[in-house]
């Protein structure tokens, strides 16, 4: 690393945001418009709106080995990238950390997925986006896991319907209190097979499935298109059709002339007056020109995703906080949480042998969670529960493989569409475990010569007994729409792989038990704001995006109404 | 219909043999013939599977390649007394319909493990092509919006390639 210690502080601003995916481009976008100038630090290349989606107009036959990645690059350069199985093919690995340029360590296996450029996640996220209820606000407190959360949703539902304005979600109202409806856009729609399944779950055990209330614009929106039905979102869309940093928050900050966009800048250190009592700045390596850069600011939104964020805090302000800022409940890097899945069961469809579809819908159905969300429906074996992610298609010419046929015959059978199916995992709440853990190795540095991460994360005995109920729950629900040859799995889970890390920062009542207060400050550094997933306190079954989105446009309207009053 | 004794290919091999890649040619057109519509020729898969071999391929895929096409010749020996590129289209196809029913019929016990995987990657590589996918199947990059649950008749009336 070239240090430079002289490095002073030439640039200086209102406000710093710390990653631009999906929570750094919300707190950019909300910053910039309530006029505070402000310096968004992304520690990957720039990607550019459209001109960088690289593939997102190839054709299968354009791809090199129709988008197969060969084993030895897989081996070599993304051998936990991979492990999810869809992520590195050639329309999508440009959007992924090479694992041999960014190592970490796994004292269990912990599947951490990563892409360093701007926009960061926000690019190949899976888009769905729920509210959380206060059945997830008050679990906690309630079951005595963690600690409990300082907000209920009353305090962050008008910015849920803010965040989904901006964003654009599509959904059906439902009307059920686990899971809030939203500010929706019309919902895309159900296919025949999905609507039965949702007619059977309801009418015979009181389960609903819904559309997957996704951030794909089923109507052109803010000035965005709508959504074409190409099913290729993870290479970034050229209409702009999905939310990402790129197609939303970031232009908006843009606009009003406000914003600096800094790629190819590592922050490494939040640097913190001890007189004062707060954050003064950060340190960055430019990773272009190597230079060792400290910019200021009057307020740091932490924005990196939950583990950097929290190996940034790790790394700074050691000579007054040992363990870092952040650090005195003896909390930070703790509780990491993950949803597990990859547990449920699929089945034949039969009778709809004449129906089809044109164009490839960007979701599935989503059933929400049923399980202990009142008494009737209490679990002794576990707390807390799921929900399920799931769809049911045709299948496409690959049954033509498997029948009887060479020449005319196996040309005849590619044109007929494959049978009807229908799928479905589980995505569960794991509870926040203290020694569920991240730490930082300090002799194992990285090409900047900064620490590298160790997680030492598990599940445990609850998210394991959940698992029972998460495959024959789906069967019977399968079973009651009369669908056939229904097949139970349990694929295993390792925490990471559902990439909705979060928890090591997480927010609290009480400085002695938490990282942050009920505004995303960091007790120790008030001007400090960690917005992503680290500060979450427990993990629901949802996808966790959209709170993301809410607390952050909630901490920053609040970072400026404190600023104003010169409280920061 | 390129299955004479004389089929010469078009394209110079980058994994296999001249003679292996002239088999591999000569089972795809049985495989996967021209009719009305493009057929495995046509679309490059032979081509595609070299290239794939080449690239992709373990090395204990690219040898069961190299066996399977080693062994249909000398299948073709034994029943006809000729190589497979020599023989007529009848028996060329009499050989390939016995390794399917081998493969994919009721009785598996003698399944072709080359013809498998053979049968796999030709659709697979069919399919996806540009004159597979939009020619003999549907294809559209941009559908532009999503029509569901309706005759099959009323969105093409074919099989989407995506």
């Amino acid at each position: 690393m070239n240090l430079n210690l002289k490095a002073k502080a030439e640039n200086t601003y209102d406000a710093i945001v710390i990653g631009s995916g999906i929570s750094g481009g919300f707190a950019a976008k909300e910053l910039c418009e309530k006029g505070l100038k402000t310096l968004v630090l992304e520690r990957g290349r720039d990607v550019k709106h459209v001109e960088d989606y690289i593939t997102a107009n190839k054709n299968p036959w354009d791809l090199p080995n129709r988008g197969r990645v060969p084993k030895e690059e897989l081996e070599k350069h993304y051998p936990k990238q991979s492990r999810t199985g869809y992520t590195v093919k050639a329309e999508s690995k440009h959007w992924f950390v090479r694992d041999d340029e960014h190592p970490y360590q796994e004292v269990k296996r912990f599947d951490w997925m990563r892409g360093y450029h701007v926009g960061g996640r926000s690019l190949m996220w899976g888009r769905h986006s729920y509210r959380w209820s206060d059945l997830d606000f008050e679990a906690n407190a309630k079951d005595g896991y963690g600690v409990d959360w300082p907000i209920r949703y009353k305090d962050i539902e008008s910015w849920y319907t803010y965040a989904e304005g901006i964003a654009g979600i599509h959904g059906m109202k439902e009307g059920m209190p686990q899971l809030p409806d939203g500010n929706f856009l019309p919902p895309m729609e159900l296919n025949c097979v999905e609507q039965k399944l949702r007619d059977s779950a309801k009418s015979k055990l009181g389960r609903i499935v819904t559309i997957g209330r996704t951030a794909n614009l089923s109507v052109a929106h803010n000035g965005r298109a709508a959504c074409q039905y190409r099913n290729m979102c993870i290479r970034g869309c050229p209409f702009g059709a999905y939310f990402s940093s790129q197609s939303t928050t970031l232009p908006a900050a843009n606009a009003t002339g406000n914003l600096t966009l800094r790629p190819n800048s590592i922050v490494y250190e939040i640097l913190f007056d001890k007189d004062k009592r707060k954050a003064t700045g950060v340190r960055v390596i430019d990773t272009v020109t190597k230079e060792d850069i400290v910019f200021e600011a009057k307020v740091i939104f932490c924005c990196a995703s939950a583990i950097a964020s929290t190996s940034i805090l790790m790394n700074s302000a050691k000579d007054v906080f040992p363990d870092g800022l952040g650090s005195t409940s003896g909390e930070l890097g703790h509780n990491v949480m993950d949803h597990h899945f990859r547990c449920g069961a699929n089945a034949e469809v039969e009778g709809y042998d004449d129906k089809y579809y044109k164009g490839r819908r960007p979701t599935g159905f989503y059933i929400m969670r049923f399980r202990n969300v009142d008494k009737a429906s209490e679990r002794k074996e576990y707390l807390r529960g799921f929900g399920y992610q799931g769809q049911a298609s045709r299948g496409n010419w690959q049954h033509a493989v498997k029948e009887l046929g060479i020449g005319e015959d196996l040309k005849a059978a590619m044109q007929v569409p494959g049978p009807w199916s229908v799928g479905m995992t589980a995505f569960a709440e794991t509870l926040p475990y203290h020694e569920n853990r991240m730490v930082l190795d300090r002799e194992n540095l990285d090409q900047w010569g900064l620490p590298t991460v160790i997680f030492d994360v598990e599940f445990k005995e609850n998210e394991k007994r959940m698992r029972k109920d998460m495959m024959n729950d789906s069967a019977e629900m399968l079973e009651a729409s009369g669908f056939k040859n229904i097949n139970t799995y349990d694929a295993q889970s390792w925490p990471g792989l559902g990439i909705h890390e979060m928890g090591t920062a997480r927010m609290g009542k009480d400085p002695r038990t938490s990282v942050l207060n009920k505004w995303n400050q960091v007790w120790d550094a008030p001007n400090v704001f960690v917005t992503d997933g680290a500060c979450m306190t427990s993990a629901s079954c949802v996808n966790p995006s959209l709170t993301y989105m809410a607390l952050t446009a909630r901490a920053a309207d609040y970072a400026v109404s404190e600023l104003k009053k010169m409280n920061l | 219909m390129s299955c004479q004794a004389d089929s010469k290919i078009t394209w110079t091999p980058k994994f296999f043999t001249e003679e292996e890649a002239k088999s591999l040619t000569a089972a795809l057109d049985v495989l996967i013939p021209a009719t009305d519509t493009p057929g495995a020729i046509d679309a490059g898969v032979p081509e595609f599977i070299d290239l794939l071999a080449a690239d992709l391929l373990e090395a204990e895929e690219k040898q069961q390649f190299k066996d399977g096409i080693a062994q249909m010749d000398a299948d073709s020996q034994a029943k006809f007394g000729k190589l497979f590129v020599q023989a007529s289209r009848e028996q060329q196809t009499e050989l390939l319909v016995g390794y399917d029913n081998a493969t994919f019929g009721t009785d598996t016990s003698n399944k072709n493990e080359f013809f498998e995987n053979l049968k796999n990657t030709a659709v697979w590589a069919f399919c996806t092509s540009e004159k597979g996918a939009t020619q003999h199947l549907q294809y559209e990059l941009n559908p532009g919006g999503y029509t569901n649950c309706v005759p099959i008749a009323e969105v093409g009336g074919k099989t989407w390639a995506i």
